[in-house]
């Protein structure tokens, strides 16, 4: 190439970089310090994983955390905004662990300050414990853990580090050095609540290890959260009577029937007909179980289906426990007891005097 | 046909027609804003034909999410600008500038100050903004058009809209020239966008279809070698200003997208500014990578599905749910998967996604419940960037998606503009003020604002309903601060309305309070929520009790101290492990008070016992 073409080509690329100029900024203000960290072009590397990505800058760093913090208080709903989240990830994934530590800290309250967060404080946290988890695990999963307000950030950080690198996570709980902090054991029983779901079997002879009062608070859980699941509650109800304590039992059906949930009356029947309770017990939580159903079926939008429905639960009870519904009936104040009658419960022959 | 299909119509077979219909369109426009930025006919003729050609030669270049009328204004006022700066064209312009009279011979005082620089504000505006100006102010669509084309209601048309003139407004006056979107909106229709010289048309037309040609062979003849290098550099240097520039402004309109909610849909990693995706990769081996955990950022996965496929897609990773249940790692991150595709669905087609989400069958499982709450309250998330109040008239009518939607759309409001919202939901306007005091209870500004508005005026709609909704918001999240300030703006009523509040949800804080404000503790409703108490914080509430009992027994509350200690007491009892010194302890307190009660009043214990229930009546029967 002659002197004259390279001068020529030279000069083409100056021309085209001040055209790019010209277009790319010529007629904007100035833009911010957040937004050329947020639209930084070096972000082309970017990854929500972090890896491959350029830390920010120290002068960088406030307007970033500014941002976020501006862009989440300022949406009507930035937990669900996968937009946001996306973005979010890729500019906390620019943060080394260390800041992201000290960024949860600058949004939580003070350990000793009792005020709830907002909603979009709770959401940005949250993500910056799940960028924190990224690079350092154990640390997000046990970070500030004395202030309030960071549980269900950390177990979602927990949640993360299981399903990524399950065998890590288990380790790091199993070192025979591991402290029995408050966070460690917190991440114990959010993994035993896992395996609960996952493989029963593992969580109960785990569970077998632990000391009774730990023992009876994590299978008295599970009995809120394996409830909607006939195999998990089969299996959860050998566990409940190997405990042989009917007091502890009795708790549990509590929850197993009340709290949360079979998918119809007939399952939560079986559940108690074949329960290692004592009888009393046993007709206590049919009472509360027929009862919650009255509530539930009074509150069904459909009167014609309410008033079927409630009409042969009606006959159910009364044929199961005559005693304990005529005594649940008078206790009850006359208006109720009509707006009951009126919506179906005691079938067309009407309720009893 | 709109612009995008007459202009794809033109790429696909060089269709003269279809140009020719675009030129028709856009002219008046691109020569107006050519005619002010150059202040001279014959340069305004110059750039509005070099605007064409440009558009001749790089139609494929014109974004697709950007409308044309936007690409021409900004590409016009660019090429205008460059031909005012060549020197010999500046040069000629002064002296033409005295020799033509102005284009409008008596232009309004407003519009005259405004129009050298009103395109140039006008292509600051972020792109959605631009779009809306150039659309109702210099096109004069109707609302009803602009609703109808970019899928809004006309009522949000119109809102935005005002916004967007509101910006514009205010960039003018930074600019130092002051105004009013009022005097904006009458002066953009009137002056923006007069008609064309009669003739500019097929001048435009003659260029614009020599385009795709090679450089005029005639004219190349012609040349000497000298003249044709020199021709030849300027020629490369005025294709690379030029491509410079195009590669400039195109990422320019892509930033400003980025910028603006409107168009974020365009924002994430489908522009390509922050993925690591190839563009090239199938999207739905992504997602099944994404499901089987060997990707992470579901967002940049989900964002490249077609929206088409999206509901085959929600059913096959919902199939999967029996495996992997609620309450595991998995199934959350499947929960996870699930909420990115609801929100690409409710881009493109948030009413069927909104279905969807609020069809999803009851659980009494009650992570499954929470589930669905978030799926609907995504499916709003992502609505309402677009159209809050087709969001939430789309979701009033069902129980939890209407509270959400309601509590989402009054977060986009303002306590200013409060009124001119409720303006138009009739019925539901008492709902809404109450929905969005409690909405605004946790800023502290908006807060103020709406307290202020609250205590300077009595006619304020639903002034009543709104203090009663923000203090007992603003009481359940901070209870001291609403009740000092409820106290100190004199709202006895309000006062008494927190107390009764808080005793019941956050007894811990409203007890001690009621009693250093001297309120005497009532037995039986206080029970119940000492009780509430105990369950949170037993230590707490149980240390809190021994400071009160002796002071409370002097003053004759009996009643309330033999309540609360034999709550505690079946609190101690109910424990899993009691504490045996704990409950001895307080068995005891609790026979020797009932005792010295007894010797001030024999007959009121018994009274008092025989209306406990029966599990109290037991447990002071036999304490232990």
């Amino acid at each position: 190439m002659n002197r004259s073409r390279f001068a020529l080509l030279a000069t083409c690329v100056i021309v085209a970089f001040a055209g790019y100029r010209l277009g790319r900024g010529g007629n904007d203000a100035t833009p911010t310090a957040a937004d050329a960290v947020l639209f930084a072009t070096k972000s082309t590397t970017l990854s929500s994983s972090g890896e491959g990505t350029d830390l920010l800058f120290p002068e960088e760093m406030a307007a970033a955390k500014a941002d976020l913090r501006q862009r989440f208080a300022d949406h009507v709903s930035p937990g669900q905004d996968w937009i946001l989240r996306h973005r979010t990830a890729s500019m906390l994934a620019r943060m080394s662990a260390a800041d992201l530590g000290r960024f949860a800290a600058e949004l939580l309250p003070s350990p000793t300050g009792a005020d709830p967060l907002a909603e979009w404080q709770a959401d940005l946290l949250k993500e910056v414990y799940r960028a924190w988890a990224k690079k350092d695990p154990a640390s997000a999963c046990t970070g500030h853990a004395n202030i309030p307000f960071t549980f269900m950030s950390r177990s979602a950080a927990f949640y993360d580090w299981l399903r990524r690198d399950p065998q890590t996570a288990r380790v790091w709980l199993a070192e025979a050095d591991s402290p029995q902090d408050p966070a460690r054991t917190a991440c114990r029983k959010w993994l035993l609540n896992n395996d609960a779901v996952t493989d029963f079997e593992r969580a109960a002879e785990t569970v077998g290890q632990l000391d009774v009062q730990t023992r009876e608070s994590t299978i008295l859980g599970w009995s809120w959260q394996l409830a909607s699941d006939r195999d998990s509650r089969q299996q959860l109800a050998g566990l409940i009577a190997a405990q042989e304590n009917p007091d502890f039992a009795m708790k549990c059906y509590q929850s197993l029937v009340a709290g949360a949930g079979m998918n119809s009356l007939s399952d939560s029947e079986e559940l108690l007909e074949n329960a290692a309770l004592r009888e009393a017990d046993r007709r206590e939580l049919f009472g509360r179980l027929y009862q919650n159903e009255v509530g539930r079926l009074a509150n069904l939008d459909d009167a014609e289906e309410r008033r079927a429905r409630l009409s042969e639960l009606y006959r159910t009870w009364q044929e199961k426990q005559p005693e304990e519904i005529a005594a649940w009936l008078a206790a009850m104040s006359a208006e109720a007891r009509t707006h009951l009658e009126s919506a179906g419960f005691g079938g067309d022959a009407g309720l009893a005097r | 046909m709109d612009d995008r299909c007459l202009l794809d119509h033109y790429l696909a077979a060089r269709d003269e027609s279809a140009f020719r219909e675009l030129v028709g369109r856009h002219l008046d426009l691109v020569h107006a804003v050519a005619r002010r930025v150059t202040g001279n006919d014959e340069l305004a003729r110059d750039a509005a034909q070099t605007t064409f050609v440009k558009l001749a030669r790089d139609a494929a270049k014109v974004p697709r999410g950007l409308s044309l009328a936007a690409w021409l204004h900004r590409t016009c006022r660019c090429a205008a600008v460059d031909l005012v700066r060549t020197e010999d064209r500046r040069r000629k312009r002064e002296q033409l500038a005295h020799q033509h009279a102005p284009m409008n011979p008596t232009p309004e005082p407003e519009w005259e100050r405004l129009a050298p620089v009103i395109d140039e504000a006008v292509d600051a505006l972020p792109a959605a903004d631009r779009e809306l100006v150039l659309a109702k102010y210099y096109r004069n669509e109707s609302f009803a058009g602009i609703a109808a084309r970019l899928g809004w209601t006309e009522a949000n048309a119109r809102k935005r809209a005002s916004r967007s003139l509101e910006k514009l407004r205010s960039r003018l006056s930074r600019r130092g020239l002051t105004t009013t979107a009022a005097a904006l909106a009458a002066a953009l229709p009137a002056h923006a966008v007069p008609s064309a010289p009669a003739s500019l048309a097929d001048s435009v037309m003659a260029a614009a279809a020599k385009t795709p040609l090679a450089p005029t062979l005639g004219f190349h003849l012609a040349m000497t070698t000298a003249q044709k290098s020199t021709a030849v550099a300027v020629l490369a240097l005025l294709a690379a200003g030029w491509a410079g520039h195009a590669v400039g402004s195109a990422r320019k309109d892509r930033t400003d997208a980025t910028s603006h909610p409107i168009a974020r849909a365009s924002s994430d990693p489908r522009d390509g500014t922050t993925t690591s995706l190839r563009e090239t990769e199938d999207p739905l081996h992504a997602f099944r990578e994404l499901v089987a955990g060997r990707r992470e950022a579901p967002w940049q996965v989900v964002s490249r599905i077609p929206a088409a496929r999206i509901p085959a897609l929600l059913a096959e990773l919902r199939e999967s749910f029996d495996q992997f249940p609620t309450g595991s790692a998995d199934g959350s991150w499947r929960m996870e998967i699930e909420s990115a595709l609801l929100y690409r669905w409710a881009e493109s087609d948030p009413r069927a996604a909104f279905e969807d989400a609020r069809s999803q069958p009851e659980s009494r499982d009650v992570l499954f419940r929470l589930r669905n709450q978030e799926l609907v309250r995504g499916v709003l998330a992502a609505w309402m960037q677009v159209d809050p109040e087709a969001a939430y008239h789309a979701a009033k009518g069902h129980k939890v998606a209407g509270h959400l939607a309601a509590d989402m759309l009054v977060r986009t409001w303002t306590v200013e503009t409060l009124e001119d919202h409720l303006s138009r939901f009739g019925d539901e306007r008492k709902s809404l003020v109450g929905v969005f005091c409690s909405a605004i209870q946790s800023d502290d500004r908006k807060r103020e604002a709406m307290l202020t508005r609250i205590e300077q005026e009595p006619e304020l709609p639903g002034r009543d309903w709104a203090k009663f909704r923000l203090f007992r918001a603003w009481g359940l999240r901070d209870f001291d601060a609403a009740i000092a300030r409820a106290s100190a703006m004199g709202f006895r009523d309000t006062v008494a309305q927190l107390l009764e509040d808080n005793l019941n949800i956050m007894p811990a804080r409203a007890m001690p309070w009621a009693v250093e404000h001297d309120i005497a503790p009532d037995a039986k409703s206080w029970g119940n929520r000492f009780d509430g108490w105990l369950r949170s914080d037993a230590t707490g509430a149980r240390t809190w009790l021994a400071g009160q009992l002796d002071s409370w027994e002097a003053q004759g509350h009996r009643e309330a101290v033999a309540e609360l200690v034999a709550r505690d007491l079946a609190h101690l009892r109910s424990q899993l492990a009691p504490d045996a010194a704990l409950l001895d302890e307080t068995s005891r307190q609790l026979k020797e008070r009932i005792a010295r009660w007894r010797a001030v009043d024999p007959d009121a214990p018994d009274r008092w016992i025989a209306g406990t229930p029966e599990v109290v009546r037991e447990m002071l029967a036999n304490p232990r």
